[in-house]
């Protein structure tokens, strides 16, 4: 009975143990975007969230350089749910990524303009992020792409 | 609340296009820029009426970002929007502390300035609705010039003109009296007159006015009271309220003028500014008395009389004291009854409804006639009727009216003094 009572208890405890604990709700937004400068290393840091990040490998994806890489400022934007959105002036899409072990995974890629996106800005519209830019009209954009307002 | 309220309209003017589609982090990053500009004055700060204007800028900058405040709250860092104004005005403070200033002299100038920024709103709003209204006095101008070639002019679209001009010219008047007012107050936070003034108050005194676009804003107003001068759909009465407001505008001129001069000689390169605003005023004078001049020939014109060409106030009086001479004497010959006519004609049209309650008075006042010659002009006029009237039948009765009552007193007498006579009989 007692060695019973002893594998049922390291049981339970091992059950508690492999049980996932979850903080709900979490609110990630940044509530401006940031406008970060590219170093000649290709990274940006973003100062106001202590975050730096490698951005050559985004920068070759959209225009096929990556050695000329410090004229560009990256725009980043966190919604809500932790995604982050990143473009600049000149790229044709937008970027989604999020968060895995040291680094940031693609989840989409938001084609905008197919000549570029110029005077290009992300405010945050909980739950969607929405970009402005010259020459057309904002468009709301979520993780899986655009909202309202596109015109491809 | 009244200075949020300009801010925000002119923001829409400025950008209500883009009003819909503007980035959050442009607004933010321009809110900071102004606070740390603000920052920078407040350490540089070397006088009580630097502190007067920064403490008003302060004022205008959180009543135009308080529409922002939730963004702000959450952007700002490590600070909300109410601790980043507090914090300013709290370095603010520390710096009059630093200066001695004493608190009632920043209170009285604070106030000063703050009428300044106010002014300085109401000019600019003034300024943007004039240059409206000037682009429609062009296109109105240009549609009527337009059908003119084509055909008779649209009497509508020539009465919305001068309805255009007429609240141009308003707006002119409105503005000339606030930029003075603008300047003045200005002047009146240091307390004394301009020659009086230290060279570290002449360079506070300058740089306040540069900000206010003060000279700018002198010289825009003139051109534009040149431009309103230039319009041909003005009538011969819109002449006289213009040369009253020239009048008006060089008086309160020649009282700021010196003090302008004086602070504007302690620069180099603005030395000329005062000259030149001058010389725009004398060519607004002269080209004012041209066109009062050529519009009181033209209303002569207009009633049946024709003047010999003038260009100032005597040549006028001696053409006008020229004109009476020659009806006085008949030079024409003309029976009484085609005198009495023309005169008739020229005391009813002319000379009671527009020369005598309307234009005397104002080229009198403009200092374009003198007194004596108005007096002279009264009396050939007066002359001229007197030549033309002879014995009117007022007299006739009159004198009829004496003569009966003279006979009638001499018949009772002679009544009275014949019936003792009969009784004694």
């Amino acid at each position: 009975m007692r060695t019973a009572f002893v594998v049922l208890l390291v049981f339970l405890l091992g059950l508690f143990g492999c049980s996932s604990l979850t903080l709900r709700p979490a609110d990630f937004a940044w509530p401006v975007e940031q406008v970060v400068k590219v170093d000649s290393k290709g990274m940006a840091n973003v100062m106001r969230y202590s975050f730096t990040m490698n951005v050559k490998p985004l920068l070759f994806e959209e225009t096929g350089d990556s050695t000329n890489v410090a004229r560009w400022s990256i725009r980043v934007l966190r919604d809500q749910r932790g995604f982050y959105f990143l473009t600049a002036d000149g790229f044709k899409h937008v970027y989604v990524f999020k968060q895995a072990d040291a680094e940031l995974a693609i989840e989409e890629r938001i084609l905008i303009a197919e000549q570029g996106i110029s005077g290009s800005a992300l405010n945050q519209r909980a739950p969607y992020v929405e970009l402005v830019r010259d020459g057309g009209p904002a468009v709301k954009l979520s993780p899986d792409g655009i909202v309202e307002g596109g015109s491809k | 609340m009244r200075t949020g309220l300009w801010f925000l309209l002119i923001g829409l003017l400025v950008s209500g296009p883009a009003l819909s589609q503007r980035s959050e982090r442009a607004v933010v990053d321009a809110f900071e820029g102004r606070i740390k500009g603000l920052t920078r004055a407040i350490d540089t700060a070397r006088t009580v009426q630097e502190c007067a204007e920064i403490s008003a800028n302060i004022d205008a900058l959180e009543d135009q970002y308080r529409p922002e405040r939730d963004l702000l709250d959450k952007a700002l860092y490590p600070d909300d929007f109410v601790q980043t104004m507090q914090k300013v005005r709290d370095r603010l403070k520390v710096r009059q502390a630093d200066l001695g200033v004493v608190e009632t002299q920043f209170a009285r100038i604070t106030e000063l300035e703050l009428r300044v920024v106010e002014l300085t709103e109401q000019v600019s709003g003034l300024t943007a609705e004039n240059a409206k209204l000037i682009a429609d006095v062009d296109r109105l101008t240009q549609n009527i010039s337009l059908l003119g070639t084509q055909a008779v002019a649209d009497q509508r679209m020539i009465d919305s003109l001068r309805t255009v001009l007429k609240k141009l010219q308003q707006n002119l008047s409105a503005r000339d009296k606030l930029i003075f007012a603008l300047v003045d107050s200005i002047f009146v936070q240091y307390g004394k007159p301009g020659m009086d003034l230290t060279d570290l108050e002449k360079r506070g005194v300058l740089a306040k006015l540069e900000r206010r676009d003060a000279l700018t804003s002198i010289k825009r107003a003139i051109a534009e009271n040149l431009y309103l001068l230039e319009s041909t759909a003005l009538k011969g009465s819109d002449f006289a309220e213009i040369a009253q407001q020239q009048k008006a505008f060089q008086a309160q001129w020649q009282g700021l003028g010196p003090k302008l001069a004086e602070v504007y000689y302690t620069e180099k390169r603005k030395k000329n500014e005062v000259a030149l605003v001058d010389s725009m005023l004398a060519r607004w004078a002269a080209k004012t008395d041209e066109r009062v001049w050529a519009a009181l020939g033209d209303l002569f014109r207009e009633k049946g009389f024709v003047l010999e060409p003038f260009a100032d106030g005597e040549q006028f009086t001696a053409s006008f004291l020229k004109m009476m001479d020659a009806e006085v004497r008949n030079d024409r010959n003309e029976q009484s009854a085609v005198r009495m006519k023309l005169f008739t004609n020229f005391d009813t049209n002319l000379w009671i409804p527009e020369l005598k309650t309307g234009w005397m008075p104002t080229l009198v006042e403009t200092g374009k006639l003198t007194a004596g010659q108005v007096e002279q002009a009264e009396e050939k006029v007066e002359e001229w009727r007197r030549a033309v009237a002879g014995i009117s039948w007022i007299t006739y009765v009159l004198i009829a009216a004496i003569v009966g009552v003279l006979a009638w007193v001499i018949l009772r007498l002679f009544v009275w003094k014949s019936k003792p006579a009969k009784q004694g009989d």
